[in-house]
């Protein structure tokens, strides 16, 4: 029987993680305007865009894995709405501290409330995570994984602290930030979400490692993301997230002094120069930055199959991780 | 980071492209870079992508998510 990973089976899940979020602002002291402030972040389940599916998509890393791990997937609703809310919650946080052009899930307010409403995230996803003391997982595990998303989480404030300190990363250093940022963080989903249903330390540390590729898969796509905006000109890019993506990262350890300075200051140009664009993609082009982007993709894709495979994956689950992962790189 | 080097290599020299294409071992040691297995295989999988020109920045993948 062919697997998929449908419109409707992904809504049907989401919505479930939602009925969760809105448990935990029922029982909250959080007033109205507040809760429509915070859920406002969230996709609109009644006009999603493609965007929104994708991250839809990924809001099942909990539930596919404890359900790959021999559970049931409401098992790890929870964890699944917890780790939405963190995800929203950095994403804001994150968008502000680079003064990047406001995301859509806020750019209707402004900094502030944005930021308040991040904020109520963070402790939203606490109150949900104190939720799974209500079902049947056990105090020990309780524990261990709320423990898990604030080590986790700390790491995560690491890695964007040295990503504001450093404006022009190295390879070396783009990996190493991308791991502790995007990659520990979906590893968490997937390792989380398998705790729930198995005890068996090789299992969880092979989900851990699908997710930790997959978080970086999705890191490299956002960071060409950026350059696909920037030559479409239909999305205003800051320089400064240019500058700490893969693409000039890898740009600036290859080019020849000379060269390193042009591309700089081209990126540097982009807000006033409307050929810079072109320029900036001319000379990352040249440089074969394709091509090694594509090379790493394809290492990140293929070594998180095989952490996948390896995790023995039961009920299913296995193909729709393996389809969450692949979607996101073919049309 | 060698493998950066080798790709930059690559892009930028049309006779070592063809040597990574045929002797990929040789044309490394010659310039005394090591490349691991895993690498290797890597690179040589994305070259035939190079060669129909699906390497470039643009065409590599849909713009998709919203997340840093």
């Amino acid at each position: 029987m062919e697997v998929t990973l449908s419109s409707s089976f992904i809504l049907e899940k989401f919505i479930s993680i939602l009925r969760q979020i809105d448990l935990s602002w029922n029982r909250s002291g959080a007033w109205q305007d507040y809760q429509t402030a915070m859920r406002q972040t969230l996709p609109n389940l009644e006009d999603l865009r493609s965007t929104d599916f994708q991250f839809l998509r990924l809001a099942l890393l909990p539930g596919l894995c404890c359900e790959g791990a021999g559970g049931q997937f409401e098992w790890a609703d929870r964890v699944a709405a917890a780790w939405v809310l963190f995800y929203n919650s950095a994403h804001i946080l994150d968008n502000v501290e680079d003064n990047d052009p406001p995301d859509p899930c806020w750019s209707a307010t402004d900094p502030g409330v944005a930021i308040n409403a991040a904020s109520g995230l963070i402790f939203s996803a606490y109150l949900c995570l104190q939720q799974l003391f209500d079902n049947h997982v056990n105090r020990e595990l309780a524990l261990r994984i709320i423990d898990d998303f604030s080590n986790t989480l700390l790491g995560m404030g690491s890695g964007q602290h040295q990503d504001l300190r450093e404006p022009n990363p190295g390879l070396e250093s783009w990996l190493k930030v991308a791991g502790a940022k995007s990659g520990s963080f979906f590893a968490l989903a997937c390792r989380a979400g398998s705790q729930l249903a198995t005890d068996d330390p090789q299992r969880i540390q092979s989900f851990n490692n699908f997710g930790y590729h997959l978080g970086i898969l999705v890191q490299l796509l956002d960071d060409i993301g950026d350059f696909k905006a920037l030559h479409q000109g239909d999305t205003p890019v800051h320089p400064e997230a240019l500058n700490r993506s893969m693409v000039v990262a890898y740009a600036l350890e290859v080019l020849p002094e000379e060269q390193n300075r042009r591309l700089l200051d081209t990126l540097a140009a982009i807000a006033d120069d409307p050929t810079a664009a072109r320029d900036a993609i001319y000379l990352i082009d040249q440089c074969g930055a394709g091509l090694y982007l594509a090379i790493e993709i394809e290492r990140q894709r293929q070594s998180g199959l095989n952490a996948l495979a390896a995790a023995a994956p039961q009920n299913g689950a296995g193909e729709k991780l393996t389809l969450l992962m692949t979607g996101l790189l073919e049309e | 980071m060698a493998l950066a080097h080798v790709v930059y290599q690559i892009s930028t020299d049309t006779d070592f492209a063809t040597r990574m294409r045929s002797e990929p071992e040789k044309a490394l040691a010659e310039r005394g870079w090591h490349l691991s297995k895993e690498e290797l295989s890597f690179l040589l999988a994305s070259l035939t992508k190079k060669a129909l020109g699906k390497d470039e920045i643009l065409v590599l993948v849909k713009p998709m998510l919203r997340w840093r």
